[in-house]
């Protein structure tokens, strides 16, 4: 497939793969004879559906150093803002989808006088860079590794769980997956160009030990990740 | 079993007891041992600084030396990873040695990984004795050839042997051939790194078993005035097992200068 | 004279980018750095405490890990890469196909300077005035920074180390801790001199300091540069791995992303990107995953609310076909997990600027000259005692001792080494080859030996008495610098085996 006349320099795809082939031993590209090594094997798979998830991405998501506060759904609320108060969190910018919105989370937030910056009117992130406080539920949750995904969608801006000095993750039981070969499984199918533009897996608040190998945590991202982990959906 | 030993150029020269001790401890099991004297070198030195073409000849000349062995038993871990890990790939393009070079590679072992992965020794059962407090340099071509914690494993079973871990044991030397001569600021860092550790277990015998560390590292000991003492460890197991004379290591520093 | 901190929107980093760190005069000779890094106490004791504690981590978390299987999972993740390179021009079209589909414009750059004009361009037509940078070593090997600001765009590294060595004409020296050799003094200086903020040399509070600034700059930024760790065939993905957070902001905030990305981080599907997600961080720093694992398909989406309008992919090659021929192409393996620098011992003692290009240490030591010249660079393939940690190291079972030597045999043949050392191996390969010229030498040798030892020469067993020497003659003087020589003994092992077979009347 030739490209038509680029208004940018550099090379055309032709002349680029053009070395390929060569380096090869070819003219043109050609399909592999044999299908890549299997990736799903399992030696490299490290949490299977059998195995206590829920204990498992709990005590992995603490060692990163999240904190993880386990509630049942009823309690979500008041267990945030119990956790806002202590905080001194008040500007907030909130993108939560199914349970969250059932239990009607922003509303309540905004009656208890906390100030809910609609990010979805104002483009970009720049605005998210006023809030204490970020809430997200999330995608999907690895066990394997204590690992939050966090997509960006309609609901969901790529700032929420990343500009806010504090980031709180609702995650449900449910939400979890064993390996991570189980989310790609998920995803299977699906053209690029219907995937989020953005898939974060986060693993940890923002860390650094540039200077001198010292551990240090709030460099750009997030300070804090609290993970509000709902038992009983 | 019969057992060809290859002695290799530097242990032959600089440290002909380990090479003795050797033998004697693989006669001492049983094993029939033949000393085929065509022997010279492996070629590695001319393998590690490029010179292909005449490794390959040596890989060939070494190929039909040993031809006829079941087994080519070497004291050195470095020359026997030579022969395992580069032959094939240095003769495949011949085809009068490609499967001389396989095969080669396929019978040839290091002393101790043959005492313990082949032979499978057990020195308490044979109540090998022998006092002193050690600590070992474990010499990096092992890697190549999968060799980990088998001298350890078998100082574990002499009797009055008090081992002493040394302190980044699988961390280089130094030596790496000609990059001690060519390289001299970093070998030399390497070698007073591995010094420090050594000094550090206050251990007064250091056991190094492929003869290129022991002379780079000896030589580090006595320049930096570590009083240590050398011993390989088919030295050891031969005075434990009462083959040879139990000796003085030998020492960095000498009378006069002790 | 009290100092008022600069406004970080007026903030100018400075023009210097410690060129002549990376970028020394060619051919480029190791002794001199090599030799002052031998002895520099605090390059030491940084370089090896912190290599040394990433190493034992790994050497802990992998098998903690995936038990006994470590090495199959290893020779998984470089069956992967070894795949993909083979078949490299599949992936390659899949790839951009897929990315074009997912509104990607995806730009082909032969070389380094193809790479910096395509990007200028994008500058130029977007007037981007400010730019901020995501840590990429591919931008350092093209030399990005320079060609920017000389079309007057401000770029600003956002990674906290790189920020810190751009602010003090400084270079990266590891693959993944840049300024492992950096003492937070020199910070503290650095960030007093160009931020104009007092000074303090506590980590927190210069990461604090530098926090602040570099995010009063994201939503200001019109054009964001990343790297890429990995290219998803399958997708059109460009996945960056990374722990600040600022990966994701450079990539999320400004409103044209930019990637560049060499070709052989290419992967054919998200499923195998995780077999190597799995062991990338776990052989670079003992952790699971980095904190941030960013997958990016495309610009932002219709529906989405933030993320960049415009990404561009900028593929490079600058000589990576050229490693792609069969005989080298297993160093395009290559994560970049930095493991094999934490597992050297020559690193460990000289530190990566000793180098004396973009990427140091065993795998360095490989792409460089293929990068640069073999010519430019020769002392990096003879600079290492081949001991083989790095090869235990590597995730993707990359045989770096053995290209090492096969570099130095490309050396041999292109005649580009030391004649006087061909004459020597050539002429010891010929006594060798011939067991009475072996035998001779041999005894020539010890005699010679042992008349030098003198005094030292002790008494006892003929077969372990020695003596030692401190000063060896002419091209061997170099082992002597070092450390003393011993000399053999009186007599060697054939000679027992001669007595040994008599006695045993044979």
């Amino acid at each position: 497939m030739s490209q038509a006349q680029s208004q940018y320099p550099g090379e055309s795809r032709e002349s680029f793969m053009a070395r390929v082939h060569e380096a090869l031993g070819r003219t043109r590209t050609e399909k592999p004879s044999e299908p890549p090594p299997q990736a799903d094997q399992n030696i490299v798979r490290l949490a299977r559906p059998g195995d206590d998830l829920v204990a498992m991405f709990e005590e992995r998501a603490k060692i990163t150093g999240m904190k993880v506060i386990p509630i049942a759904a009823a309690d979500m609320t008041k267990r945030i803002v119990s956790l806002l108060e202590e905080l001194g969190a008040r500007k907030l910018v909130v993108g939560v989808g199914s349970l969250p919105q059932a239990l009607g989370l922003k509303d309540s937030l905004r009656r208890k006088n906390y100030e809910v910056i609609d990010w979805a009117s104002s483009p970009g992130l720049e605005v998210q860079f006023e809030a204490d406080a970020g809430i997200t539920d999330v995608h999907a949750a690895l066990a394997e590794t204590g690992t939050l995904i966090c997509n960006s969608d309609a609901g969901h801006s790529r700032g929420l769980s990343l500009v806010p000095s504090v980031h709180l993750a609702i995650v449900r039981r449910s939400d979890i997956l064993p390996d991570m070969f189980d989310y790609w499984a998920r995803l299977k199918g699906i053209p690029g160009s219907q995937l989020p533009s953005s898939m974060a897996f986060i693993t940890g608040p923002s860390k650094t030990a540039d200077i001198e190998g010292e551990l240090i945590k709030g460099v750009h991202g997030p300070k804090d990740v609290h993970i509000f982990f709902v038992q009983d959906a | 079993m019969k057992v060809s030993f290859f002695v290799t150029c530097l242990t032959d020269t600089f440290y002909p007891r380990t090479a003795i001790a050797a033998v004697k401890v693989l006669e001492h099991l049983g094993c029939e041992v033949d000393f085929p004297q065509e022997q010279t070198c492996c070629g590695q030195p001319m393998y590690n600084t490029g010179f292909h073409d005449d490794s390959r000849d040596l890989a060939r000349r070494m190929v039909r030396v040993f031809e006829h062995s079941d087994h080519v038993v070497t004291p050195s871990g470095s020359c026997a990873a030579m022969i395992r890990d580069y032959y094939p790939d240095l003769l495949k393009d011949d085809p009068a040695y490609a499967q001389g070079g396989i095969d080669l590679a396929a019978k040839t072992f290091e002393f101790i990984e043959f005492l313990v992965n082949v032979l499978k020794v057990d020195l308490k059962a044979m109540q090998a004795r022998w006092e002193g407090q050690v600590t070992y340099h474990y010499s990096c071509h092992l890697r190549g050839i999968g060799v980990t914690d088998e001298a350890v494993r078998v100082m574990k079973q002499i009797d009055g042997l008090d081992y002493v871990p040394l302190p980044k044991q699988d961390q280089c030397c130094g030596f790496g051939g000609a990059f001690s001569i060519k390289y001299p600021p970093i070998s030399g860092a390497m070698v007073n790194d591995k010094v420090g550790c050594i000094a550090s277990t206050k251990a007064p015998i250091v056991v190094s078993n492929d003869a290129g560390c022991t002379m780079n590292i000896a030589g580090a000991c006595r320049r930096q005035g570590v009083a240590v003492g050398f011993k390989s460890l088919p030295e050891i197991i031969a005075e434990g097992l009462g083959l040879l004379p139990v000796e003085q290591p030998d020492p960095v520093t000498t009378p006069a200068s002790s | 004279m009290a100092q008022t901190p600069v406004d970080p929107l007026a903030f100018t980093p400075p023009s210097m980018h410690g060129e002549h760190l990376l970028d020394p005069p060619l051919p480029y000779d190791i002794t001199k750095r090599a030799s002052a890094a031998s002895v520099n106490i605090q390059l030491q004791q940084f370089v090896a405490n912190g290599t040394t504690a990433k190493d034992s981590a790994r050497k802990l978390v992998m098998p903690a890990t995936f038990g006994e299987h470590v090495d199959d999972v290893r020779a998984l993740a470089g069956s992967i890469k070894q795949h993909t390179l083979d078949h490299l021009d599949y992936y390659l079209e899949q790839f951009i196909d897929r990315a074009t589909e997912a509104g990607v414009k995806v730009h082909f750059a032969a070389d380094s300077k193809q790479a910096n004009a395509i990007c200028l361009e994008i500058a130029r037509q977007n007037n981007v005035k400010l730019c901020l940078k995501s840590k990429s070593m591919v931008t350092e090997e093209t030399h990005l920074l320079p060609a920017l600001e000389s079309i007057g765009v401000k770029t600003i590294e956002t990674d906290l180390g790189e920020f810190i060595l751009q602010l003090d004409n400084d270079a990266p020296s590891h693959l993944v801790a840049p300024m492992i050799h950096k003492d937070r003094t020199a910070v503290g200086r650095a960030f007093a001199r160009e931020l104009g903020v007092p000074y303090t040399d506590v980590p927190t509070e210069l990461t604090q300091i530098a926090r602040q600034y570099l995010r009063a700059l994201y939503p200001k930024a019109d054009m964001g540069i990343s790297g890429g760790n990995f290219l998803v065939a399958e997708t059109g993905s460009v996945v960056i791995c990374t722990n600040e957070g600022n990966g994701r902001l450079c990539t999320s905030a400004p409103r044209i992303h930019v990637a560049f990305v060499g070709i052989e981080k290419m992967v054919p599907t998200l499923s195998h990107l995780g077999v190597l997600l799995k062991v990338l961080a776990r052989s670079s720093t003992a952790q699971p995953l980095t904190c941030y694992t960013h997958i990016m398909t495309g610009p932002k989406r219709a529906h989405e609310h933030d993320g960049p309008e415009e990404m561009h992919i900028i593929l490079l090659d600058n000589q990576r076909t050229q490693i792609l021929r069969e005989e080298t192409r297993e160093m395009l393996r290559c994560i970049r997990c930095g493991a094999c620098l934490n597992a050297c011992p020559v690193y460990r003692k000289i530190g990566g600027h000793a180098y004396g290009a973009v990427y140091s240490g065993p795998i360095g030591s490989l792409i460089t000259p293929m990068l640069r010249g073999l010519d430019n660079y020769k002392d990096l393939p003879n600079a290492s005692s081949l001991c083989g940690a790095c090869y235990e190291a590597c995730p993707v079972k990359i045989n770096i001792p053995k290209y090492l030597v096969q570099l130095r045999a490309d050396i041999v043949k292109s005649n580009l080494g030391k004649k006087a050392d061909a004459v020597f191996f050539r002429t010891w390969a010929m006594t060798l080859k011939h067991s009475l010229l072996y035998r001779m030498g041999g005894w020539f040798q010890s005699r010679m030996f042992r008349l030098q030892a003198g005094r030292t020469l002790r008494k006892g067993s003929p077969y372990s008495a020695r003596g030692w020497l401190n000063k060896l003659p002419g091209p061997f003087k170099g082992w002597t610098d070092q450390r003393d020589m011993p000399t053999p003994p009186a007599k060697n092992f054939r000679h027992w085996w001669h007595e040994h077979q008599k006695s045993k009347g044979q």
